[in-house]
């Protein structure tokens, strides 16, 4: 079980509270959304009875989308101040599409040391996104087993790379540092695999 | 007369068009009009939509996922946004609800700046929707003294409603248009029983509605919607959303 509190402006933080045992993946992407999802396909199932089932979402509503939301991940997340948390995702809608993700993440590969990373890494993503407004984010968790390294990387995809582009990626990461601090920062690591979007 | 509340219970009001398929709709569009009404939203989000899919094939699941980008513009204070995807555009109002003149202008706005982009003739599906939030004073209350729509359980079956959906859908312009109301309980225990009234006008017909007759067909929306929400509720309620006379 994982709690979700909102008890600072303009964040939400989480707190670690069980395991809960599911097949592990190491590669995430955003847009892969069937990857980062198997939680809720879990719960699909157990609801679906019948054979073919094409479940459209109420996703122009703002109220529908944030209570589909709390509704479908309240299984696995207890929500403290409900309301407030509510309130906040009507005005940060495109947050509900990157917190399972996050919860995801933090649930399958940190230790409860690092779960306030349920809360650090929408706002590592939400810096990277204001200094690339254009751009894709994408999300690896990265290991490399000699040096017993891992971290989560946030890549930053472009359409063009020019030759600021370095630079600003710096920029954005220092203030991911300067804002998460170096504990956090540590684990989340802003960077580019220089893929192309279209 | 029309009614005016200090305190409505109107959580949301969202306006969502669809364009006709023959539209040339491109990558492009979302950022023109960006361009266009971003005095108005200068905020810009993404968000990606799923619709899942989930086939059984000899006794085990198959699941397909197709992912929308949608881009969101929101006002400075978040309460007002433009969600504009592949061929639709959407426009949410969250409380306070700034009035129907206002929320109207509004559409107006980027629905104009949107044909002046597009050459726009039809629209395969449009509708206008008000989704309130209704909360009563304790759970001793009875539902039938604060609203004219509700579920009728006869004697034989238990009185203890726990959650419930009803809905209703009645039939406008010749069958052409259509309004969904639904009323539903909160699934998570409140302190206060809440429920959510969701009145919907929309096209039944699809590609029934022109560009021109665009506005008009609003103005109908809207007054429907009205009609039915003063239809659904008492006195009673009427009164603790505090009436504004003259």
């Amino acid at each position: 079980m994982i709690t979700i509190s909102k008890s600072v402006p303009g964040a939400l933080t989480g707190h670690w509270h069980h395991t809960i045992e599911s097949e592990s993946y190491t590669y995430l992407d955003i847009k892969n959304f069937a990857k980062a999802s198997k939680n809720i396909m879990e719960l699909l199932k157990t609801k679906l009875k019948s054979d073919d089932y094409s479940i459209k979402k109420d996703n122009s509503s703002i109220v529908s989308a944030v209570e589909n939301f709390i509704e479908e991940w309240s299984n696995h997340v207890h929500f403290i101040n409900y309301q407030e948390i509510k309130e906040y995702l009507k005005k940060h809608v495109e947050l509900i599409d990157k917190l399972p993700i996050a919860i995801e993440i933090a649930k399958k590969h940190f230790p409860d040391s690092h779960v306030e990373l349920i809360d650090k890494l929408p706002i590592a993503i939400e810096i990277a996104k204001k200094h690339f407004p254009d751009s894709q984010i994408a999300l690896e968790y990265y290991q490399d087993p000699e040096i017993d390294d891992k971290y989560i990387a946030i890549y930053v995809r472009l359409k063009d790379y020019d030759e600021t582009f370095i630079d600003r990626l710096l920029t954005a990461s220092n203030e991911i540092i300067e804002t998460l601090g170096v504990d956090y920062a540590e684990h989340i690591s802003l960077d580019t695999d220089y893929e192309q979007i279209s | 007369m029309k009614r005016k509340y200090a305190q409505p219970p109107l959580e949301e009001a969202l306006c969502e068009f669809r364009l006709a398929k023959d539209v040339r709709w491109d990558l492009t569009v979302p950022g023109l009009l960006y361009e266009k009404i971003k005095n108005y939203f200068p905020e810009k989000e993404q968000r990606l939509v799923q619709e899942v899919k989930i086939n059984q094939e000899h006794g085990k699941f198959r699941q397909e996922v197709q992912t929308t980008e949608i881009l969101v513009f929101y006002n400075q204070n978040r309460n007002i946004l433009t969600q504009v995807g592949p061929g639709m555009v959407v426009l949410n109002v969250l409380k306070p609800y700034p009035g129907w003149e206002f929320f109207k202008q509004t559409i107006l706005f980027v629905w104009e700046n949107l044909l002046s982009i597009l050459p726009i003739s039809r629209l395969e599906h449009a509708s206008l929707r008000y989704i309130n939030i209704i909360n009563l004073p304790s759970y001793e209350e009875k539902l039938e003294e604060y609203l004219q729509f509700y579920p009728y359980l006869g004697p034989e079956l238990p009185q203890e409603k726990q959650l419930f959906t009803i809905g209703v859908e009645f039939s406008y312009e010749d069958d052409t248009d259509h309004c969904k109301l639904i009323l539903s309980t909160s699934n998570k225990k409140q302190e206060k029983p809440t429920f959510m009234l969701d009145i919907e006008y929309f096209t039944y017909k699809l590609n029934s509605l022109s560009a021109e007759s665009f506005l008009s067909w609003l103005e109908k929306a809207h007054e429907v919607i009205e009609k039915i929400f003063e239809g659904c509720i008492t006195d009673k309620l009427r009164k603790t959303f505090k009436e504004e006379k003259g």
